[in-house]
């Protein structure tokens, strides 16, 4: 009889720590934003629109937004912290980034991977000698067809 | 920032003055030709300050930041390059106006000078691209609003798309191209204050620091988004100005000689403006300004800046430099509808007032779709607008050869243009917005090229005069398509 009660009391604390730790969980989890590129995970042009959402947000809140050259963030910097929910990055060199945001003080989001990628130079040089040439031709035709205008209105 | 009721007060007054101003010049406009191209007598200050004032848009108040932000010191030079635009167009419309006298639209040149199929793929193009623009100016009118005097954006866009509809409505290229030398007045004093508050708010080598050490690309000088860039702004600026019936409305306008003037000096007076534009965006990451969207730079610097004083006067410029565009969109869009279709292919026959009337649906359709297409806020100002480079891009030497290359043919046009867009719609996808322009004129040009070295024609510039050769020139059409 006493081993019975003891073991259904024992089965009844296991199952209310089981759903203290559910709903612990389920609270810390409420207090993480989530992070996500506006674009995809590769930028050919060195700049990353970062957005983020959190389902109990309020205006007041702030969150602080950080960026690291490896996924251990061990030399990550601040580059965001307050109350929007977006930030614009750019002028980053081809490399690999990470970013993760928080609610001020409390657990990180999930990590974010963006690698930057920037145009070979030999198709960039190949294409601004092509818009250089259409540039100076054009301008040749104008400039010499309205010099031969005014000619033939003189003759 | 403002608050919300000095931002309502603001748009309050700035919106009754333009449709005041509208109502006023709108009395000149008693026929046709003064609805549609203000008399053909428009002098050399308001020829300079409609050219300069209509190409001071979102484009040049909001995009060139946006520019700077993500492609640096190399992104503001591309963006300045723009200005080749009107100066080379300057030429162009002292040639429109002498071959041209009697001319109404761009899309009245393409098929006289090559003939009813390419007319018809101009002006998908043109339409498009009218469109795009406007939508983009709809777009800006929105954001700039709501990150000045935090007005909800769809309240904002719905606003400059109405006041700006209402005004050109009354008046015609009348109102707006007297409203766009009230504005331009406005906007270069705005520019000043902000460029000088500026200078003296934000410590130069602060600025640079910060850029070199967190945003290292933006002052380097390989970069090689930002050198795609400028060849690609440069020539969607040609491909712009040279296709688009803004641009030859006011040709037509202006009187004689002075079309080539005012080009000339609207091309130099705009010259700086996107540099200035494009600095203050430089100087967000050192003031410690968090950018959302990068279309808001901009407004969202000089405000900060300037402080609540400032931001009034920030408003009004950004207002008017919106207006200015928003309005010039609207009529010549609607002239080139109403004169290229209605009246070309549905009733040839329409008279003053029934051509009148279509115009005032065709502006009142064309905000009322503009406003639809704005509301969801598809994208950012740059990838709306430069979805149409492609197409502008490959209008540039159909344009520039037509003019003056008599062994310049339809099946060039038509094929450059065909083949530029599909080619610089690739590139737009494949390898980005700032390639597509570029690709898609230098791949026309080519064609172009070809097609008159291989297929030369032999035109007589008489054709394009249409009132004195109408019957010859309908003829010669027909001949060049079949």
């Amino acid at each position: 009889m006493n081993f019975s009660l003891t073991r259904a009391i024992s089965l009844k604390a296991m199952a209310l720590t089981g759903l203290l730790l559910i709903a612990l969980r389920g609270l810390g989890a409420d207090t993480i934003p989530e992070l996500r590129p506006a674009t995809g995970p590769v930028s050919r042009d060195g700049h990353v629109k970062l957005i983020w959402q959190y389902n109990g947000g309020h205006p007041g809140n702030v969150y602080e937004l950080q960026q690291a050259k490896n996924a251990t963030f061990n030399d990550a910097h601040t580059i965001y912290r307050g109350p929007d929910l977006a930030s614009f990055v750019s002028g980053l060199e081809s490399d690999t980034y990470y970013y993760r945001v928080r609610l001020n003080g409390h657990s990180w989001s999930e990590t974010v991977r963006i690698e930057v990628l920037h145009h070979s130079m030999r198709l960039t040089l190949i294409l601004m000698v092509v818009g250089a040439v259409v540039f100076l031709l054009t301008a040749w035709i104008i400039i010499k067809g309205a010099n031969q205008a005014v000619r033939e209105r003189q003759i | 920032m403002i608050s919300q009721e000095t931002g309502w007060i603001l748009l309050g007054a700035l919106s009754v003055l333009w449709i005041l101003l509208g109502i006023y010049w709108g009395r000149k406009a008693k026929s046709m030709d003064g609805f549609m191209l203000a008399g053909r007598n428009v002098g050399l200050a308001f020829g300079t300050a409609t050219a300069m004032a209509t190409w001071v848009t979102s484009n040049t108040t909001m995009l060139a930041p946006q520019f700077a932000l993500e492609l640096g010191v190399w992104g503001m030079l591309a963006y300045s390059t723009a200005a080749f635009g009107l100066l080379l167009f300057a030429p162009l419309a002292k040639r429109i106006r002498s071959l041209m006298p009697g001319g109404y639209t761009s899309g009245d040149f393409i098929r006289l000078r090559y003939g009813k199929a390419t007319w018809i793929l101009f002006l998908v193009i043109s339409i498009f691209y009218g469109f795009t623009w406007l939508i983009s100016m709809g777009m800006a009118g929105g954001i700039l609003m709501n990150a000045i005097a935090g007005i909800p954006y769809a309240t904002g866009m719905t606003i400059i798309l109405a006041v700006c509809t209402g005004y050109t409505l009354f008046g015609g290229l009348y109102a707006v191209i007297g409203t766009d030398y009230i504005q331009s007045l406005i906007i270069m004093a705005g520019i000043v204050v902000v460029g000088i508050a500026v200078m003296n708010k934000v410590d130069l080598d602060t600025v640079y620091n910060h850029l070199r050490t967190d945003k290292p690309m933006l002052l380097k000088a390989l970069q090689p988004a930002a050198m795609m860039a400028v060849f690609n702004n440069l020539l969607f600026g040609l491909g712009e100005v040279f296709h688009s019936n803004v641009w030859w409305s006011r040709a037509f306008a202006m009187r004689g000689e002075v079309g080539k003037k005012a080009y000339t000096l609207a091309g130099f007076a705009w010259l700086p403006i996107p540099v200035a534009a494009g600095f203050i965006a430089l100087t967000s990451g050192a003031l410690g300004i968090n950018v959302t969207s990068p279309d808001m730079v901009g407004p969202l610097v000089a405000a900060n800046v300037l402080g609540k004083a400032g931001a009034v006067i920030v408003f009004a410029v950004f207002f008017c430099s919106l207006a200015s565009s928003v309005d010039s969109l609207l009529a010549s869009t609607s002239d080139l509808i109403t004169e290229d279709i209605y009246r070309k292919m549905i009733n040839p026959s329409a008279n003053q007032q029934q051509l009148r009337k279509v115009s005032a649906g065709i502006i009142i359709g064309l905000a009322v779709l503009a406003w639809l297409v704005c509301l969801p806020r598809i994208g950012t100002l740059a990838t709306v607008l430069f979805f149409a480079g492609p197409m502008v891009g490959s209008t540039i030497w159909p344009v520039a050869t037509g003019l003056y290359w008599k062994k310049a043919n339809a099946k060039g046009a038509i094929w450059g243009m065909l083949a530029g867009s599909l080619a610089g719609l690739a590139a737009y996808f494949e390898l980005g917005w700032y390639t597509a322009s570029l690709v898609g004129a230098a791949v026309s040009m080519v064609v172009v090229v070809a097609f008159s070295y291989f297929f030369p024609d032999n035109f007589d510039w008489r054709r394009l005069d249409e009132k004195h050769h109408g019957d010859a020139a309908q003829k010669a059409s027909s001949h060049v398509f079949h």
